[in-house]
């Protein structure tokens, strides 16, 4: 059985008894703590006390039928798991429950196996038990994973005081959103944040934001300007790409760090400032040290407290509470702007590869809200929005690095793998040729290979 | 079919409950005959639809493919096969025989 399922806690729900029986120990013989509700009342009432990862009910029941059930339970929990189970002659309310937001739908006669399988894809589509529960730090943080409930226990804990952070993840994954949740925990939640993308400008404009300037300090400083630290004064200052921070600012900044003090450009004397620093960054700041990009003495003032914030595809038990959150605040305060996936539609996200992490799986739900024009989202435009999704999150390295080998393969399968004749083509010098070779992993004799096996 | 034993083995995991399900059976026997009597074919057909569902969940087929019978003619309201079914599931729970799970005598 999968882990998603072992210990799960399943609430059954059937009127007739001796069907209840039977659900209810297969689903223990598979492993599972299952708790049997004789009705739709009983169902909703044990669900008040205890929250299950997922139920499993019966369609055609006197008191409550399942379909009102389900809307009940989506009431309480709109992305609890459910699984109906029906006799044949209900198909119609099959396709009305596929478009209510049904995990499964199973016919009796029901088979041992079939349930337990059934009950394991819920499981797994919905990111599994829910004994780690779903928990939140600031807004945009939604998480179950034991991942992020390690890095959220940890980021509370320094929130409290005042040490320099520094965190580090891939693109997408939420950097400043987990800066700013950790801000509003700090005691310096009163006072301002302030963010700034250190590689989004040219360097004497950081500079200037940064540390600010006086009247006149430079052409065209026509007015003193307060930089950003000095803005941040007794809140906290983020500094988001901090690896791609020109040389002399990481000097300046080192000194403020040193002393908390800032002289504005072309200022006499410095201001103190009371801020706290939280960078981050989407590269190997370590390996850019060694390689002196960038440096080592800044590297350890702003790496105090280092927390990583892990990749979507290492959680992806988030993902469908990130789908349900991203839902859930495009609605807005309209009920009637509610969008849901169909259980397929969400599983395609949850098997995308999603290399933009968070934020382009919230562009990806945005897409398909926008364009859907019915409650439940075509499963169609999913599978659109992803295919035209793919490389849009490269950065311009991985693109480059990307053209580059699909270039050198062309050129080695134009030449046969001759070597000179491909480096000659390519402007390069033999030597050059063969280190780039090198970088990509690419093997010319296995192209003279491929040539000789085709014939050639 | 009267007078020769159904003999139907049954799962290790669930054989302690099938005493009650069969209980249950030959007790809702008496509410499917009364529902038959008073020409009741929406509640005949609720009750028919019902134990094909769960006797063909608990491994029951042959009480099943009644059940179905059964639903079908309480939906045609056709009371000459409801009567005649009725007879069948009669004489088919007397017949039921379970060999237990740890029984290796092949079922007939």
């Amino acid at each position: 059985m999968s882990d998603h399922a072992k210990g799960a806690h399943i609430l059954v729900v059937d009127d007739d008894p001796d069907h209840l029986a039977l659900t209810q120990r297969w689903l223990q013989l598979a492993g599972m703590q299952v708790t049997a509700a004789a009705g739709g009342r009983q169902a909703l009432a044990v669900m008040e006390r205890r929250r299950p990862d997922l139920v499993v009910s019966d369609l055609m029941m006197e008191e409550l039928d399942g379909m009102r059930l389900l809307s009940a339970i989506h009431q309480l929990d709109a992305v609890l798991p459910v699984i109906l189970i029906s006799g044949q002659a209900e198909v119609r309310d099959a396709i009305q429950a596929a478009h209510l937001g049904v995990s499964d739908f199973i016919t009796k006669p029901i088979r041992e196996p079939d349930l337990v399988a059934a009950v394991e894809r819920a499981l797994q589509r919905a990111g599994g038990k829910q004994g780690a529960a779903v928990q939140a730090f600031g807004e945009g943080l939604v998480y179950r994973s034991a991942a992020m409930v390690e890095l959220v226990e940890r980021a509370r804990l320094v929130a409290m005081g005042d040490t320099t952070l520094l965190l580090s993840g891939e693109t997408g994954t939420g950097k400043e959103e987990l800066a700013k949740a950790i801000h509003r925990a700090s005691p310096r939640r009163q006072g301002p944040f302030v963010s700034i993308n250190c590689s989004a400008m040219p360097e004497h404009l950081l500079e200037s934001e940064l540390f600010g300037h006086e009247k006149g300090a430079f052409t065209g400083a026509n007015s003193r300007h307060v930089g950003l630290f000095q803005a941040a004064d007794k809140g906290t200052l983020f500094l988001d790409e901090i690896g791609d921070m020109p040389a002399n600012l990481q000097a300046k900044l080192l000194r403020v760090l040193q002393d908390f003090q800032v002289r504005p450009v072309g200022a006499l004397k410095a201001v103190p400032v009371d801020v706290r620093i939280i960078s981050a960054t989407h590269h190997d700041l370590l390996s850019m040290v060694c390689s002196h990009e960038f440096r080592e003495d800044l590297y350890y003032r702003l790496n105090v407290v280092p927390l990583l914030i892990p990749p979507l595809r290492d959680r992806r038990e988030d993902i469908p509470l990130l789908i349900e959150h991203f839902l859930a605040s495009l609605a807005g305060t309209k009920p009637s702007a509610r969008r849901r996936f169909s259980p397929k539609g969400q599983e395609y996200l949850l098997q995308a590869a999603l290399p933009g992490n968070v934020r382009q799986l919230r562009n990806l739900v945005e897409r398909c809200v926008v364009l859907s024009t019915s409650e439940v989202i075509p499963d169609q435009l999913v599978v659109e929005a992803l295919a035209d999704q793919v490389g849009e999150v490269q950065s311009l390295d991985e693109a480059k690095h990307a053209f580059e080998h699909r270039y050198l393969v062309g050129l080695l399968r134009t030449t046969n793998g001759n070597v000179s004749t491909a480096a000659r083509m390519a402007g390069r010098n033999r030597t050059e040729f063969y280190k780039l070779l090198g970088r990509h992993g690419l093997d010319a004799a296995s192209f003279r290979a491929e040539a000789e096996s085709a014939g050639q | 079919m009267s007078g020769q034993p159904h003999r139907i083995r049954i799962a290790a995991g669930i054989a302690d409950l099938v005493p009650a399900f069969l209980e249950n059976r030959r007790r809702e026997l008496d509410v499917i005959r009364a529902a038959a009597k008073a020409r009741d074919h929406r509640r005949l057909w609720q009750l028919a639809h019902n134990l094909k569902g769960v006797a063909g969940s608990y491994g029951f087929d042959h009480l099943s493919a009644i059940g179905l019978a059964l639903e079908q003619a309480a939906q045609a309201s056709d009371d000459a096969v409801i009567d005649q079914q009725l007879q069948r599931l009669d004489q088919h729970l007397a017949s039921i025989e379970i060999i237990p799970p740890e029984d290796t005598g092949s079922p007939t």
